[in-house]
């Protein structure tokens, strides 16, 4: 028997193991009364819920109840959220608590995640409907209460980032009975007279009562539905409202949402001054370039020099010149060796030359050359030409043979 | 000849604008013409961009809807002020 035994960790160890297999126990919602609260210096709270006829043991850690944003009392009625496992220690089952929210908050929890899945089923909230924000917006149209921090936080962030941009505010309740009604109309009269070039839409933090107004449909779908782009500037850093999630750009505080809305004009205008310098700087250093070939082009040899273009072809015709000029010489004493020649032979045949040898020429009066007696009569002049002159003569007698 | 600005062009098409033209003059792929056509329109678009910036302080308005249709503009009480 004493075999079979459990020790109590052994058993309180199986009992913890069994409800954390229930899923059920993960992730539980439990409405009940407050009593026994109390909050250690530690941080951690503890207290319990009860009901007419039970009582659960809860605890709260540090982490958990810092983020809480109202302080239970006892007697409250809560809604409280969170899984259920054993103590070993103590042997007690208890409710490890993530969330509480007081009586009808739950309720509106409740409708706020049926609306949010509605609505996001038919792509409300899609990546791809959201609208990219003007760049540099001329006017800003805001819609939230005239009174309070929200509108003058916007106001003056958006002056301080650009002193020109136009202000157009839609004074709307933001909470109470008829504000959805209200914001719905500001957006959709904003689209309708296309007044603005980007709306901002928010109030500053509160309670989810006090912000439920965006968390209505008709808010949310005016959201949506919005032409003109959309910030939503619900003053909550952690918790997002249905207008969050419909809007094109979420910001948490209305200075942020002025701050995404309003372009930092101090940067476009130094954005556009660099760009202006740069365009200026490109230039002029394309014209010292071009300058400065062109300063090279001017300075070579070819046009500076132009006659160096020449003086090689220059060689090249005296060389030829040259040539030609020796050709016609070599040809022309060629020619005159010949003819010297020629002349010599032509000189042997010469009709002087035989006078030389001591022949000579008779003419008559009538320049007749006489080779017969019977030419010539008595009385007769005759001119005969030796080799160095003419001797005049007269017939004094014929004798023929 | 250099490219003329439409006149109801937004900033942030002047802007775009601005930037490609420096892109432009910066790949040293245009011609001496191109580039000075180029630069023209980029002090241009610069003049637009600036002149689009640079406004007064104006007042905050508010709507008053006096029907769905029709609505007037009253000045706001501008708290900073």
């Amino acid at each position: 028997m004493i075999e079979n035994a459990f020790t109590v960790t052994e058993i309180n160890n199986y009992i913890k193991s069994l409800l954390d297999n229930e899923p059920q126990l993960r992730n539980v919602q439990i409405v009940g009364e407050i009593s026994n609260f109390k909050r250690y210096p530690s941080g951690h709270c503890y207290f319990t819920l009860k009901d007419s006829g039970a009582v659960l043991k809860c605890v709260m850690f540090r982490g958990k109840a810092m983020s809480m944003r109202f302080e239970p009392q006892n007697g409250d009625t809560v809604l409280a959220v969170g899984r259920i496992t054993v103590y070993e220690r103590d042997g007690v089952y208890q409710l490890y608590t993530d969330m509480l929210l007081p009586q009808g908050v739950g309720d509106l929890m409740v409708a706020y995640e049926k609306l949010k899945a509605k609505l996001d089923a038919e792509g409300l909230f899609a990546q791809d409907r959201k609208q990219a924000l003007p760049v540099n917006p001329k006017t800003v149209g805001i819609i939230t209460s005239p009174v309070g921090a929200a509108v003058r936080d916007i106001i003056t962030v958006s002056r301080r980032r650009n002193r020109g941009i136009k202000l157009l505010l839609f004074p709307v309740k933001v909470q109470g009975d008829g504000a959805a009604k209200e914001i719905a109309r500001a957006i959709n009269f904003f689209n309708k007279h296309n007044l603005a070039d980007v709306l901002i839409v928010g109030r500053g933090g509160g309670s989810i009562e006090e912000l439920w107004a965006f968390n209505e449909e008709e808010t949310v779908r005016a959201v949506a539905a919005s032409a003109i782009p959309v910030v939503s500037a619900v003053g909550h850093e952690t918790d997002f409202t249905l207008c969050d999630f419909a809007a094109d750009v979420r910001a948490a505080t209305p200075s942020q949402a002025a701050e995404l809305a309003v372009a930092d004009a101090e940067g476009y205008i130094m954005k556009v001054e660099n760009l202006t310098n740069r365009c200026r700087h490109l230039m002029t250093a394309r014209l010292e370039q071009e300058e400065y070939k062109l300063d090279r082009l001017s300075n070579s040899w070819a046009l500076k020099d132009p006659e160096r273009l020449f003086a090689d072809r220059a060689l090249r015709t005296d060389a030829a010149y040259s040539k030609l000029v020796n050709y016609m010489d070599g040809l022309v004493k060629q020619c005159s060796h010949k003819f010297e020649l020629q002349a010599a032979r032509l000189d042997n045949l010469s009709p002087l030359a035989v006078l030389a040898r001591g022949y000579s020429v008779t003419q008559t009066e009538d320049y007749k050359v006489v080779t017969s007696a019977s030419q010539v009569r008595w009385g007769e002049e005759l001119v005969t030409t030796v080799a160095d002159g003419k001797i005049v003569s007269v017939v004094q007698s014929v004798e023929e043979a | 000849m250099a490219k003329k600005i439409a006149k109801n062009i937004k900033f942030e098409e002047a802007l775009a604008e601005l930037e490609e033209q420096v892109r432009l003059l910066e790949s040293g792929e245009l011609s001496l013409e191109q580039s000075l056509d180029v630069f023209k329109y980029g002090i241009e678009l610069s003049k637009v961009c600036m002149g689009k910036l640079d406004t007064v302080k104006q007042e905050v308005e508010k709507i008053v809807a006096t029907s769905d249709e029709d609505y007037k503009l009253e000045t706001f009480q501008d708290l900073e002020a």
